[in-house]
């Protein structure tokens, strides 16, 4: 059984995964589990809320597309998927990976254990990527002081 | 707001917009002809304690503007998580604020304690939903009004003579007053605040 720091984790690495990546890294079959929706796969917008330079009065920045969906496990427990984009079948895995991250036994250790670090090394991975791909571009800055001639 | 467990949550509609477009189109009709009966269609698991037409009725009709109240014996977490779920209504404890009112037939608040709306808006007036046990036995009455030809007759179980004195006296209010809902199982009917209930004459 999951706690809840760690499941607020899970979520938030779930939310930023790609897609393929979960299916590749999930070594269980979707279709295995049998579910009902509490509230079936829909996209929908949210206003994201921006401030300037981190500390400034928050402001209305935009809308993002959001996925989402609920669902309930044949074992009564109940999971949230919520994913930016228009992927439904992101949100449906997410609600479901959240779904059975809650149940005791194998499956959920699965997913904590083994699931959570390597999307999360992933992530990590791909933000360094990013880091060093922008570092290349980086352009120093320095004062140049007029020669004074000798 | 307090956390809601989710482990209470009934699930909604199959197909939420068009199904809340079904449901919002029945009611309008029901709302135009006073007394129609309309029965609701849809595979539905509903919350303990609520009725088909009355949980088909909400995820259409509420949303996070309207303060829904409960009456004690609706008041219990299966309903209030999956009505703060789907329909995101803040669950209110003032009968004279709430927009929305759901009961039991032998729990009907008094009318008088409702809003009725106001001069500038007689719009947003309280909307009482009575679950009742039937739409087809109980006192008669003969409706009518607007939306009705010339008369129907209508059956209710909890249309009692206290109810209908008590509509008869918030006549003089109009254009504010309250409208009703009256659900039973899969099936439901409405009585707008201009509807006149008479006696059955034998």
């Amino acid at each position: 059984m999951i706690e809840q720091p760690q499941r607020q984790q899970l979520l938030s690495t779930l939310a930023r995964s790609t897609f393929s990546d979960i299916e590749q890294h999930w070594n269980s079959d979707a279709t295995q589990h049998h579910y009902q929706f509490i509230r079936k796969p829909e996209t929908g917008m949210v206003m994201a809320v921006g401030r300037a330079g981190g500390n400034g009065e928050p402001f209305n920045m935009g809308e993002v597309t959001v996925s989402r969906c609920t669902l309930r496990l044949d074992s009564g427990e109940t999971g949230f998927g919520y994913v930016r984009g228009r992927n439904l079948k992101h949100a449906e895995t997410i609600a479901l990976i959240d779904a059975i991250s809650q149940r005791q036994g194998e499956e959920s250790l699965h997913v904590v254990d083994e699931l959570l670090p390597t999307l999360q090394q992933l992530l990590q991975q791909k933000k360094q990527q990013k880091q060093s791909d922008a570092e290349q571009t980086r352009v120093d800055f320095f004062t140049m002081v007029r020669g004074e001639s000798e | 707001m307090s956390s809601i467990d989710s482990s209470e949550i009934q699930p909604g509609f199959g197909n939420p917009v068009h199904d809340a477009q079904t449901i919002f189109r029945q009611c309008l009709s029901a709302m135009s002809e006073p007394g129609q009966i309309e029965a609701v269609d849809l595979p539905l698991i509903t919350p303990a304690g609520l009725e088909p037409s009355t949980y088909a009725l909400a995820m259409a009709l509420f949303d996070q503007q309207t303060e829904v109240l409960l009456t004690p014996s609706l008041l219990n977490p299966a309903i209030e998580a999956s009505l703060r779920f789907h329909c995101m209504s803040p669950i209110g404890s003032d009968l004279a604020e709430a927009d929305f009112v759901i009961c039991n037939q032998d729990e009907r608040p008094n009318l008088e304690s409702l809003k009725p709306g106001s001069d500038e808006y007689p719009d947003q007036s309280c909307t009482l939903i009575i679950q009742c046990q039937s739409l087809q036995q109980g006192p008669g009455w003969i409706a009518r009004g607007p939306g009705i030809a010339d008369r129907r007759p209508v059956q209710c179980s909890a249309l009692d003579s206290y109810l209908v004195e008590q509509r008869r006296e918030m006549q003089s209010l109009f254009p504010l007053g309250i409208d009703l809902i009256l659900c039973s199982g899969n099936r439901f009917m409405c009585l707008p605040r201009t509807t006149l209930l008479e006696e059955e004459i034998h």
